[in-house]
Order: structure tokens, then C-alpha cells, then sequence
């Protein structure tokens, strides 16, 4: 028996983006990063690891809205035409780099990647990563878990307990859509939670979900074990507790392994360090620079933009194995002493970014693959899990609930509730009053208003979506959150008023049925009123 | 730079075997135009490396990866201002493609050309502007953290308007009812601007929860009410000691079923494989697994 548990668990989300109405769209890259630099090279890593043999225990929340991106031939398509693009500007690299030795190599190391990415996207996945996804979590090391359908902030939303089932319940369904079961665990948007929200969980019979560390060590009554084993709640559904010290390791600036000078520098790219006619069929359509995700340059250190120096692959790939070494040393150390205080085996949660690895921190699903294989081969006091697998070998626990809290900024809610993005919050409230409305007046609505009410739930899913006010907080692309906001509001309550009027426009029904087209299968009754 | 848009295809296509280009002979102007612009552009890639080295450096804006924030992903993009590009009709959006030819190890997995899925031709929408007013009475708590409530409220609907009718001369405020963990609800009163809509309001450690009322207060401290939030509990920011008390949640069995048996809520127990046990039993298997806890 092991003496601990190490439980990594990263969280792929993106919100749902989807401009058909355009040729290309600067926020539609998002979803094109990261399954180029995070979740393809994820999907490499575990056919390595599953074909080695190697014990890769570990948990991935795959959101609804994320999901629905996967699956949607829009997207399929442009992911496609994205990296052909990029294998297309690196065939012209390669003339412009020539034989210079600094970057000759890493041309040919993103050539050769991509290649491979696109193969496998197109012949092994046929366009689908969930095809992949659930390939791999049919296999047991790769457990999959869903997520509330749009990422809706849960707290700020449960003024309209129905909205909340509403989330809850389609991020059930859609997960069972795509995998072809039923989640056994959800990951809730910002790890926000309030004491409630677990009973939601518990009509969908979903066992866990993860809270941050002081929603844990601040629980009713204070757990004996701290975030070092999950509790239960009244409900029956078990609270895992974020560990800092493991988070810290990742994500610290000072400690953190990303910032090394030998891994690649994120901020200097070749759609920027390239003449403009060179790179213009590569940038946006209105000729502004973007980034293409071809970066040839190591962080360096602390210099400007203009004195990084070349990008080493083998170099980068020496310091991964270090830092793997050190991360399996710790957790040797950590779960050691907490075995000897406890005397129990503990569990270390450890939850993060999908997208930090590979897309911020290229190297960093390299890192996961060397830290699984160090951990099969050089210790054996932890063992790798996920975490259905730790609740089967562990179902005895302590009884507490959660403090209310989230794993953002200040660890409360502050972030999503402020006085730039507060005034969404009533649209919201009042949408979803107007959706519980509808349906007590049209139960069993049939052909166009069926669609029309089902259309109504959809507007407002994407409306609750937390990405829009972390977007206007965080100051990054914030016409953009505020117009998501406006038009799905705005949406929804013009097609409300075209239900309650019977004048349906099918017309344009039909266009937002294409363009805001996530959760096919919805049925707008999810919003029927609670007693 | 030659512009070969403007060429014929027989003059694309003698430029382009001039070039060596392969396959030149079946290919359409928009191809033929893209193969040649890359031709040139490799051409005098000399004279291009020369210049990107002496060229100030363009658009993004340096921030070093080691200044990372707790969460950077959702960083994305930051230099980059959003401008959209107008919208595009369905032929136009195919002319968007790349126009260069993809090289051989891309053709070899891709036969076919990017056979994009084209939308509808989406009109432009006119939604206008978020509403100002849903015609209603509403005042709303909803927490932000251990010491901020945000409050907003809409005073548009027939309570506020006889409110408004009884004491056309009475000023709006604003009052909390505070329960504390202990003793009786606090009142507080504060006069509001009817204006305002949205404002946070001051929590303290050890309030339970928060309730929110507004209303028009007359001459001898008359009050009429309007609306009345719901109570919203306080987060709480300290530690709750508390006995701990152990259970056993089988995954292999739902929660309906355990709850049909009454189970978790704390009526029975079961073992580690999900059989009923005796409270007795329970009390060992805990002690057996949480060594040094006390049962309960």
C-alpha cells in the first residue's frame, strides 16, 4: 500500500466562441491554441504513456462549452485549416531561417510537430478530440469529469435555484453525450461554492467536486485532515481540497518551474518579428499582427523582448527532467510527513489551467509526461490517482461542508462581482426569471416554439458564462465580453417576447440556432419552477 | 512587389514555369497568385532577413513569462485590440484561404481543399441597448466576499408606485437586518439616492446572514415598504471547531439508493463495501481507519 495519494487534475475550459459569420476571428483562436499547444499534445502524452505501460492516474475536467467547440464541424474544420496554415508559413520559415543553426532546428521541431498534431487530428481522431478524449478515459488511468454548462459563476446565479440546476444538470447530460456516461465528478466554474450547491450535484448523482484551500480549512466543523482528504457533505458528496504547496511549485512566479530560462519565450513570435508582407497572409484579415504560436526564443532572463535568445529544444528538455525530479521529490516528502502525522494515507490535490500547460508553459505537458514516468519508476511512496479511484479505495471520511469561497483573486467572489461587471448581474437574474416564466405558461410547446424555448435556454446559458466578467476584470478583451454579454441578453429577451406573442421569427431563429449552437439536446423544461 | 493579381493566368502561368513552380499548369488564378507571391517573397529572403535585423520591432508588448500571474491563461491576447473585420458573404469567406500551396507532408493527410463549413449568411442584428428597467420591484443581495454584499434593486412596479402615492414627500432608505450568530437582529437605516440601482454594502466576521429592505420613511418615522430582499448568509472567514463525526459513501451505490435507507443523513451506516452495519461495528471501523480520531 502506498503511503499517499498525488491527484492531478486540470481544468480545460474555454468559452463557447464561434463566429460563422466571419472568415476568421481573433477569439476563435483561443480554442485553436490550445488544442495545438495543450490538448493534442495531451492526447500524444497518453498514447505514450498508455503504450509504456505507465500508471498515469489523473483527473480532466472537459467543460460543456469546451465540449461543444470539439464536436462542432465549425470548429473541426478551422482547427484544421489553422494548422495547415501554420505548416504552410513554416514551409516558408524554412526558406527564410535557411541553414542558420540557431533556428534551422526550430523550424524542424514545429514541422515535424504540427505534422504529427494534424495527422493524428485528421486520421487517428477523425476532427474529434472527444473521439480521443473519451478513447483514453475509456482505458481508466485518464479519469473525465464535466463542469456546469456554460461555466456559469453557481453563488452569484443562485438567487434562480433553477439556473443552477439548469447548469448543473446540462453540464450532466452533455458529458454523457459525448463520453457515453454518466460524470462521477464536476469541477465547479472558479471552484466557487456555497453551501446548497452540493444538493444540485447530488440529484445527478455526482460524487465530488473540488473547493479551494480555504473553503476546506475554514468547512463546518473544521476537517481533522485539512485539504489532505476529502469530506462529506450532508448530501453524500465529497469536497476535495486544493493543496497550495503543490499548486505553488507550478504557478509561482518566484518558485514556480515556468519561469526557467531555458524554456520558450511566449511573448516573442514570429507574426510579430516578421516583415509584413512576409507574414500578412498569416496575421488578422484587417492586417493587424497576431500571434501565429511559432515562437523561436527562450525566455532568457530579465531582458527585453529584443535580447531573448534562440529556443533550445534539448536544453528546454534537460531542465524538464530536473524539474520533474523535483516535483516527484516533494510530493515523496510531503505525503511522507503527512503519512507520519496522520497515520493515514493522505491525498494531495493538485489542480490547474489545462491551457498553462503547453500553451503558457510549453514545455509543461512534457513535464506531466516525465513526472508520470519518474513516478512509475523512481519512488513508490505515493501513487498516482484520479479521483474516483481514491474515493473507491477510501470511502471512509469525515462529514463537514465547505466555507463559501473560490479559487479566484482574493478567494472570494470578487473577481465576477465588481463594480465594472456588476451591472450584468440583473440581466441575468431577469432572464432566468422570464425562462422559469416560460415555462410555466408553455409546458409542452411543440415545432417552432419548441425551438424557440429551447433557443431561450441556450442565450441564456451563454450569457451566464463567468469568462465574460473575468474578461472584463482582468482588462484583457473587454468589448468583447461586454458585447457577448449584450447580445445574448438581448437575444434571449427578443425571443421571449416573440413566444409570449406567438410571432416567432423562424427566420432568425434559425440563425441563432446556427451560431449560439452549443447543447443540441436541451430541453428548455430544465428551468421548470422549483416548489 | 509585382502585383499579380492583375496578370492573366497565361501570364501566371509563364511566370510561374519560368520559376520551376510544380503543377503550375492545373492551377487557378487564386493558387498560380499565391504560389508566385511565396516564390518572391523566397527570392529575395536575403534582402528580407537584412532588413527584419535592423527593423524595430512591432506590436506586442513585452511582459516576461516569470512575472506570471495565479492564473495567466485567461491573459490571452493582451496587446491585441479587438477590430473585426467586416462581414463577409459566403464567396468571400472562400477567398480568405490561404493561397499558397501546402507542402507535400500536409497534402498527404488532407486530399481534399479546406472545404470550410459555410454559414448562412447571417444578417446584421439590431439589438440595441440593454434595458434600463424590467417593470418591476426588486432589491437583490448576492454576496461578494466576508465583508461586501452587492445590492442592486429596480423600483419600478406597483408596490414602490403606492408606496410613492401614501408619502409623495418621504425619502427612500435603505434598511439591514443583520443577524449575528448570537443574540437579536440588527437594524440599521440609511437614506438612498433612488438613483443609484447598485451599491455595496459593509459585513462584518460574524454575521449570519444579511436581508435588505427598502422602503419611503414620512415625518414621525412613518415607513412604508417597497420590497424586501431575500436573507443571504454571510461567508464566513474563520475556523469552526466542531466534533468530528466519520461516514462511509460507497461510489458503487448511488445516492438515491443510500438515501433511501435513510443513510449519510446519519440513521445507519454501512462498511466499506456498502453492507448495513451496527453503530457499534461503525465505531471500530473508524477507529481502524482514522487512527487517533475520536468516533463522532
Amino acid at each position: 500500500m502506498p503511503q499517499g495519494y498525488f491527484a492531478l487534475v486540470l481544468h480545460a475550459h474555454l468559452p463557447f466562441v464561434k463566429h460563422p459569420e466571419y472568415p476568421d476571428f481573433l477569439e476563435e483562436d483561443w480554442f485553436f491554441e490550445a488544442a495545438v499547444e495543450t490538448y493534442l499534445p495531451l492526447l500524444e502524452m497518453f498514447e505514450r504513456l498508455e503504450a509504456d505501460g505507465i500508471p498515469y492516474g489523473m483527473t480532466m475536467v472537459v467543460t460543456p462549452s469546451l465540449a461543444a467547440m470539439m464536436s462542432d464541424p465549425h470548429h473541426q474544420q478551422r482547427l484544421r485549416r489553422y494548422i495547415e496554415k501554420s505548416l504552410v508559413l513554416l514551409e516558408r520559415e524554412k526558406a527564410f531561417v535557411g541553414d542558420d543553426p540557431n533556428f534551422a532546428p526550430v523550424v524542424e521541431f514545429y514541422r515535424d510537430r504540427l505534422s504529427r498534431y494534424l495527422d493524428a487530428f485528421v486520421n487517428r481522431y477523425h476532427f474529434s478530440l472527444i473521439e480521443g478524449l473519451r478513447h483514453f478515459d475509456n482505458l481508466g488511468h485518464l479519469e473525465l469529469i464535466t463542469c456546469a454548462a456554460t461555466h456559469g459563476l453557481l453563488p452569484v446565479l443562485l438567487s434562480q435555484p433553477e439556473a443552477v440546476r439548469a447548469q448543473i444538470s446540462v453540464g450532466a447530460s452533455e458529458f454523457e453525450r459525448h463520453f457515453g456516461r454518466r460524470p462521477r465528478g464536476i469541477w465547479l466554474p472558479e471552484c466557487a461554492y456555497t453551501e446548497g450547491i452540493e444538493n444540485f450535484l447530488a440529484d445527478e448523482d455526482i460524487r465530488f467536486f473540488i473547493v479551494d484551500t480555504h473553503c476546506m480549512q475554514l468547512a463546518n466543523p473544521s476537517p481533522v485532515f485539512g485539504n489532505f482528504a476529502p469530506i462529506y457533505t450532508p448530501s453524500g458528496v465529497a469536497a476535495f481540497g486544493r493543496d497550495v504547496e503543490s499548486s505553488k511549485q507550478v504557478w509561482s512566479s518566484k518558485e514556480g518551474y515556468p519561469g526557467d530560462v531555458n524554456y520558450r519565450e511566449f511573448y516573442r513570435d514570429v507574426g510579430y518579428d516578421r516583415p509584413f508582407e512576409y507574414i500578412r497572409d498569416f496575421v488578422q484579415p484587417t492586417g493587424l499582427r497576431k500571434q501565429t504560436g511559432l515562437k523561436y526564443y527562450r525566455i532568457t532572463g530579465d531582458v527585453d523582448l529584443s535580447q531573448k535568445q534562440p529556443y533550445n529544444r534539448q536544453a528546454a528538455m534537460e531542465r524538464i527532467d530536473a524539474h520533474a525530479g523535483n516535483f516527484m521529490f516533494n510530493r515523496e516528502l510531503q505525503i511522507k510527513h503527512l503519512n507520519g502525522q496522520f497515520g493515514r494515507p493522505p491525498i494531495v490535490v493538485a489542480p490547474y489551467d489545462a491551457e498553462l500547460f503547453g500553451h503558457w508553459w510549453f514545455e509543461g505537458t512534457d513535464f506531466i509526461e516525465m513526472f508520470f514516468r519518474k513516478s512509475a519508476y523512481d519512488q513508490d511512496v505515493y501513487e498516482c490517482v484520479n479521483l474516483s479511484g481514491y474515493l473507491q479505495k477510501m470511502p471512509l471520511q469525515q462529514v463537514s461542508t465547505p466555507a463559501t469561497g473560490s479559487w479566484g483573486d482574493k478567494g472570494y467572489f470578487e473577481v465576477w462581482v465588481n463594480d465594472k461587471n456588476d451591472y450584468a448581474i440583473n440581466h441575468l437574474h431577469q432572464c432566468a426569471i422570464q425562462m422559469i416564466d416560460l415555462v410555466d405558461q408553455f409546458p409542452d410547446a411543440q415545432g417552432v416554439q419548441l425551438r424557440a424555448l429551447n433557443q431561450c435556454a441556450r442565450e441564456l446559458l451563454l450569457a451566464q458564462s463567468s469568462d465574460w466578467p473575468f474578461i472584463i476584470t482582468t482588462d484583457t478583451m473587454v468589448d468583447y465580453a461586454h458585447r457577448r454579454i449584450r447580445e445574448h441578453v438581448l437575444r434571449f429577451l427578443r425571443l421571449a417576447d416573440q413566444i409570449r406573442r406567438h410571432q416567432i421569427d423562424e427566420k432568425w431563429l434559425g440563425h441563432l440556432e446556427h451560431r449560439d449552437s452549443p447543447f443540441p439536446d436541451i430541453d428548455y423544461r430544465i428551468y421548470k419552477r422549483m416548489s | 512587389m509585382v502585383d499579380f493579381t492583375k496578370m492573366t493566368v497565361a501570364e501566371l502561368r509563364k511566370e510561374a514555369k519560368e520559376l520551376g513552380i510544380p503543377g503550375f499548369s492545373v492551377m487557378k488564378k487564386a493558387e498560380l497568385v499565391g504560389v508566385l507571391k511565396v516564390a518572391h517573397a523566397e527570392r529575395s529572403e536575403d534582402d528580407l532577413k537584412k532588413r527584419t535585423k535592423d527593423e524595430p520591432k512591432t506590436g506586442k508588448v513585452a511582459k516576461d513569462k516569470t512575472a506570471a500571474k495565479p492564473k495567466p491563461v485567461k491573459e490571452k491576447a493582451k496587446a491585441t485590440k479587438l477590430k473585426e473585420p467586416a462581414a463577409v458573404d459566403d464567396a468571400a469567406e472562400l477567398e480568405q484561404e490561404p493561397v499558397v500551396d501546402a507542402p507535400a507532408s500536409v497534402r498527404e493527410v488532407t486530399a481534399s481543399k479546406y472545404n470550410l463549413v459555410v454559414a448562412p449568411s447571417i444578417p446584421e442584428e439590431h439589438l440595441g441597448l440593454l434595458p434600463e428597467s424590467y417593470g418591476q420591484d426588486r432589491l437583490v443581495l448576492v454576496p461578494k466576499d466576508p465583508n461586501w454584499m452587492f445590492l442592486y434593486w429596480e423600483l419600478a412596479g406597483e408596490s414602490s408606485k403606492k408606496a410613492w402615492a401614501t408619502l409623495p414627500d418621504g425619502k427612500l432608505v435603505l434598511r439591514l437586518y443583520v443577524e449575528q450568530e448570537k443574540g437579536a437582529p440588527e437594524l440599521t437605516e440609511q437614506e438612498v439616492d433612488a438613483g443609484w440601482k447598485r451599491t455595496y454594502i459593509r459585513t462584518r466576521d460574524g454575521d449570519h446572514s444579511v436581508a435588505a429592505e427598502l422602503g419611503l420613511k414620512g415625518p414621525g418615522g412613518v415607513f412604508v415598504s417597497m420590497v424586501r430582499s431575500e436573507r443571504i448568509p454571510v461567508p464566513v472567514a474563520r475556523i469552526r471547531p466542531g466534533a468530528p463525526k466519520f461516514t462511509v459513501v460507497p461510489l458503487n451505490i448511488s445516492l438515491r439508493k443510500l438515501r433511501e435507507q435513510g443513510y449519510v443523513s446519519g440513521g445507519s451506516y454501512v462498511d466499506l463495501h456498502g453492507r448495513v452495519i451496527d453503530e457499534d461495528e461503525f465505531a471500530r471501523l473508524v477507529k481502524q481507519s482514522v487512527p487517533g480520531s475520536k468516533y463522532r
